[in-house]
């Protein structure tokens, strides 16, 4: 699958950031604070079509070196179609990786179930999200908006765990759950 | 426009002059149905300015039963419960966040970018029909026999205790609902700024107001969804009991205060961040000198944005959490101080060798800069473990956040709303009636907030509708300075709505550029014109380049670029024979 | 004050010329933007911001979940053997074709090929309705056994084992609950571009509409991806 969509010129650094990052890493710091200020060109007639490409990006990473001037143009572009074997490929692989799923969850890894179960989680939503949602060709500031999205949800469930899986430490007498009697079972 | 230029001959040629936004549609139908970016911001001006007085009079009114120990103006303590519960969420969720971004920000955004309209004209209409309906649920809960959880509301109370039929349901809806109306606002911002910049308009030549209101609308974006989630669960915990929040079916009430503070802390940012922006504008311009330390405000903005998101639990000393989180928490919350000390200095290094002109809105500047950095302060008290539990759930705690909300906010708000008056309607207001109301309002807001640092520290607690126990009658006297100053405010901002509406029948006209100030919304008539920008404008200039004004006329020189576009764009609109007029 | 009035009487002259310009423009052009692209750009952006918004909403539950799961292993192991993962699988296969459905239904309107376009949005529509269809015996399934949130629930086995074994079906309801609203508010948006796209709104110039619903339509697809192996296959 990924042999046939590398036809296009595309970062790949960048589809290995947004899979880490899906899979529940925490990848790309501060993305926005350090991102939007050079992002996008000014509008005007002369920064139409492709225009981050145009426009230039001071603040941001320079765009993936392009093989020729349409492909360069492509890579930006909504209007960017996408091979029809490229989607069957990618539908493919979501179904095996789904099976693998399925499969993996019959062995038991201890405490590592849940992380493999996440990983590949991970792994099938950022190829929905890079292909399926194009945002392989898209804008690369999507890109960071929507791994932003991950990032925030991270402070959120690393910060309340902060509290909640901590509560013993120091006053053991508290018990760090809340007031439930745990069964005998 | 920067490109005006050429344009007084082919105006004596046409010899009427273009209908304002105000003028042109006409009828009450074509303003409830408007996709002008401008008039949403009105419409939201005169909802947020009726949300403000109705959460004042609950203020009022709670001063009123505060100035005895016992119980004396209200019936019961539920109903003063509900006073205060109704005041804050009022005065939070349907003034302070919506405030500055929603009526100010509309209205100047696309202006200073140089754009026609937001990036999405009919979600931002959407935006208001949604603080409508919210406010409406608002309005529904008092009706239903008000509620009194306070407006965090905490499970249990909200889950539980408060059992005033429907009303606690209708209001977590109602600010469920408002939520969408601020995520609506915010994320129409980003992509306009991001999208629609006009040529020239890089990131490095927009207003500060503008990096504030962008980092003020990614909080907006990411923070308020959590909101929408945690009120929703407790509707579902209140109407169902699933036992996520509720003691008693095995949930976690903590659990719920991190919900909340997980959007609460990020919106005391979304209430702050444009009332810094405001104040980097109104210093810079009414000091007629070019901002110290632009990029330095700007990424602070920034900065602040992203910091919120880690010092939530600093609401929770005292709630049950774990002390380590107690301790990250409380580091965490020190970092705000480093961005917003950042801005302060940098604002008071503007006004150094400034021209400052003690105009209404630098006056209301010179305010928030006294107050906002009090409040500042006391909140690195508070952020201190040890400190704040002794002051938690006094009135330590509401002088501090008073002192930021109405103290920062509000007077950045009323600067801003001056600044900006006689471009929304053309009109001057009364500078000396403004002056009054400035003195009312400042003066009024430390003499009300002040005391209660006094009477907190000493052990007043908040929320408490009698104190004739515990020897606590002895902050008698200070409450009562305080209603008294609670009044005085009140009087202020009466006072300032009637010289406002006034000057917009009775006003002086204003000029283009009444401040000589250099952003774009100062480039086009007052009030502008329905369609922003005959042409869509090229700046070459940053906001602040205050030597672009020509002081002959008080409107800034177009740059080499607009003045070519602009004579292109005029040659074809002139009739025959008039270009040797215009060239001429 | 003359230079000021007039400037605003050039303003108008000039807005003219403005209006004139922009008939040659396609319809669905807002007079705000420049051109197509940039209008297309503007409301990718704000989909993804919007996206961003979902993802938090989730995230509260997700968080939610996180945290019960490691106070209460025990009973979370307990009590997702009684979800049936043969279901969740066929459910899990259904949204992943109709995401591909979907996508090749963009593709097909960037090739003008309208009718494929219906018919493949046709497909996505009758997809969800599967996978609804599929949930509702779940829920009548878990709503006869009395695993429910609350006061409702009354599993005598679970109820013997733990004290508030309810709080797992709580989330269980309420996550699935809120996804299977999200498949819900899809198909109508879906059926809303079906609509418009059989009256021939959308042509390879002009297809926004139908790459926004797209967008929404794989995140839905994208959180039940994580809800299949967190509910269903967590040991």
């Amino acid at each position: 699958m990924t042999d046939e969509s590398r036809e296009q010129p595309a970062a790949p650094a960048e589809q290995g950031e947004a899979a880490a990052v899906a899979a529940g890493g925490m990848a790309a710091p501060a993305a926005e604070a350090a991102c939007s200020p050079g992002e996008g060109a000014p509008r005007g007639p002369d920064s139409a079509i492709g225009s981050a490409a145009t426009g230039g990006t001071p603040g941001g990473p320079a765009p993936a070196p392009a093989g020729t001037e349409d492909a360069a143009e492509e890579e930006h572009s909504i209007y960017h179609v996408v091979p029809g074997r490229v989607y069957v490929a990618v539908l493919a692989a979501l179904l095996v990786l789904t099976a693998v799923t399925v499969g993996v969850a019959q062995i038991d890894f201890g405490a590592f179930n849940i992380v493999v179960a996440l990983l590949i989680a991970g792994t099938k939503a950022s190829i929905v999200a890079l292909y399926f949602m194009h945002l392989r060709w898209s804008n690369r500031f999507n890109a960071i908006v929507f791994v932003s999205g991950l990032l925030f949800l991270a402070i959120f469930l690393a910060f309340t765990m902060i509290d909640t899986e901590t509560r013993s430490w120091v006053a053991p007498e508290f018990d760090q759950r809340p007031l439930v009697r745990q069964g005998a079972g | 426009m920067t490109t005006e230029a050429p344009a007084p001959a082919t105006a004596e040629l046409r010899g009427e002059p273009a209908p304002s936004y105000l003028q042109e549609p006409r009828g009450l139908w074509s303003w409830l149905t408007t996709l002008d970016h401008k008039r949403i911001g009105i419409l939201y001006l005169i909802s947020v300015t009726a949300a403000l007085f109705v959460g004042g009079l609950f203020a009022m009114l709670i001063r009123l039963e505060l100035i005895s120990p016992e119980l004396s103006f209200f019936s019961s303590t539920l109903a003063y419960n509900q006073a205060f519960t109704l005041h804050g969420a009022i005065m939070v969720f349907m003034f302070v966040i919506p405030g500055i971004p929603a009526a100010l920000g509309n209205f100047v955004l696309p202006l200073m970018l140089g754009a026609q309209d937001v990036a999405l004209p009919r979600l931002n209409l959407a935006s208001w029909y949604f603080w409508l309906a919210g406010s409406a649920l608002m309005i529904g809960a008092i009706l239903a026999g008000g509620i009194d959880t306070g407006w965090t509301f905490y499970i249990p109370y909200s889950s539980t205790y408060s059992r005033e039929g429907d009303a606690v349901l209708l209001a977590l809806g109602g600010v469920f609902i408002l939520g969408f109306s601020s995520i609506f606002t915010g994320l129409n911002f980003v992509v306009t700024m991001h999208k629609l910049r006009c040529r020239g308009m890089g990131w490095f030549r927009m207003p500060l107001f503008l990096w504030a209101i962008y980092a003020t609308a990614l909080l907006q974006i990411v923070a308020t969804p959590v909101l929408g989630i945690t009120l929703a669960l407790a509707m579902v915990e209140r109407a169902f009991g699933v036992g996520i929040f509720r003691p008693e079916l095995g949930g976690d009430p903590v659990l719920f205060q991190h919900f909340f503070w997980f959007y609460s802390h990020p919106a005391v940012y979304i209430m702050i961040l444009p009332a810094m922006g405001v104040i980097s504008e109104l210093i810079a311009v009414h000091s007629h000198k070019k901002i110290f330390g632009y990029r330095a405000i700007a990424f602070s903005s920034l900065a602040i944005a992203l910091i919120s998101f880690l010092v939530w639990g600093h609401h929770m000393f005292t709630s049950g959490q774990s002390q380590v989180a107690g301790a990250v928490f409380s580091f965490l919350t020190f970092l705000v101080a480093i961005p917003t000390a950042i801005k302060a200095v940098n604002w008071v290094a503007t006004l150094y060798k400034g021209q400052i002109a003690l105009r209404t809105p630098m006056l209301y500047a010179l305010g928030f800069l006294f107050v906002f950095i009090v409040g500042g302060l006391t909140g690195i008290f508070l952020a201190t473990v040890s400190i704040n539990l002794h002051l938690h759930d006094t009135y330590f705690v509401v002088a501090h956040f008073h002192y930021v909300m109405v103290g920062g906010t509000v007077m950045a708000f009323l600067g801003g709303l001056h600044h900006w008056w006689p471009k929304m309607f053309g009109r001057m207001y009364n500078e000396r009636a403004a002056k009054l109301g400035w003195l009312l309002v400042v003066g009024g807001f430390i003499w009300t907030f002040l005391p209660q640092f006094i009477m907190g520290s000493r052990g007043m607690p908040r929320r408490y509708a009698t104190y004739n126990m515990e020897g606590l009658e002895v902050h008698q006297p200070l409450h009562l300075m305080s209603s008294l100053g609670a009044w005085v405010i009140g009087a202020g901002m009466v006072w300032t709505l009637c010289y406002l509406v006034y000057s917009i029948f009775k006003g002086r006209r204003a000029e283009v550029n009444p401040w000589r100030a250099v952003s774009l919304e100062w480039d086009v008539p007052s009030p502008p014109a329905t369609h922003n920008f005959p042409i869509d404008p090229h700046v070459d200039f940053g906001p602040y380049d205050f030597e672009r004004i020509d002081e002959a006329t008080g409107l800034i020189r177009p740059g080499p670029e607009s003045q070519r576009l602009l004579a292109a764009a005029a040659v074809k609109t002139l009739p025959p024979g008039a270009e040797e007029e215009n060239s001429g | 004050m003359s230079a000021p009035v007039a400037q605003t009487t050039g303003t108008a002259a000039v807005a003219e010329a403005a209006a004139e310009h922009h008939q040659g423009h396609h319809p669905a052009l807002q007079h705000h933007f420049e051109n197509l692209e940039q209008q297309a750009d503007a409301a990718t952006l704000a989909m993804w911001l919007f996206l961003v918004t979902e993802i938090l909403l989730f995230g509260g539950l997700f968080v939610g979940f996180a945290i019960y799961q490691t106070w209460y292993p025990e009973l979370w192991h307990a009590a997702h053997k009684k979800l049936d993962p043969v279901l969740g699988t066929v459910n899990t296969v259904v949204l992943l074709v109709s995401s591909f459905t979907v996508a090749y239904a963009i593709r097909m309107a960037q090739l003008g090929k309208q009718r494929a376009t219906s018919w493949l949005l046709g497909a996505t529509i009758a997809l969800a309705g599967v996978f609804l269809v599929v949930k509702y015996f779940e829920y009548s399934h878990k709503i006869h056994e009395g695993l429910l949130p609350g006061a409702a629930f009354s599993h005598a086995e679970l109820a013997a084992q733990f004290s508030n074994a309810h709080v797992f079906f709580s989330f269980y309801f309420l996550m699935t609950g809120l996804h299977g609203l999200h498949v819900l508010a899809g198909m109508i948006v879906l059926g809303g571009l079906l609509w418009k796209n059989a009256r021939g709104a959308y042509s390879p110039e002009y297809f926004t509409p139908l790459e926004m619903g797209g967008l929404y339509w794989h995140l839905v697809d994208i959180i039940w991806i994580f809800l299949f192996p967190l509910f269903y296959l967590i040991k």
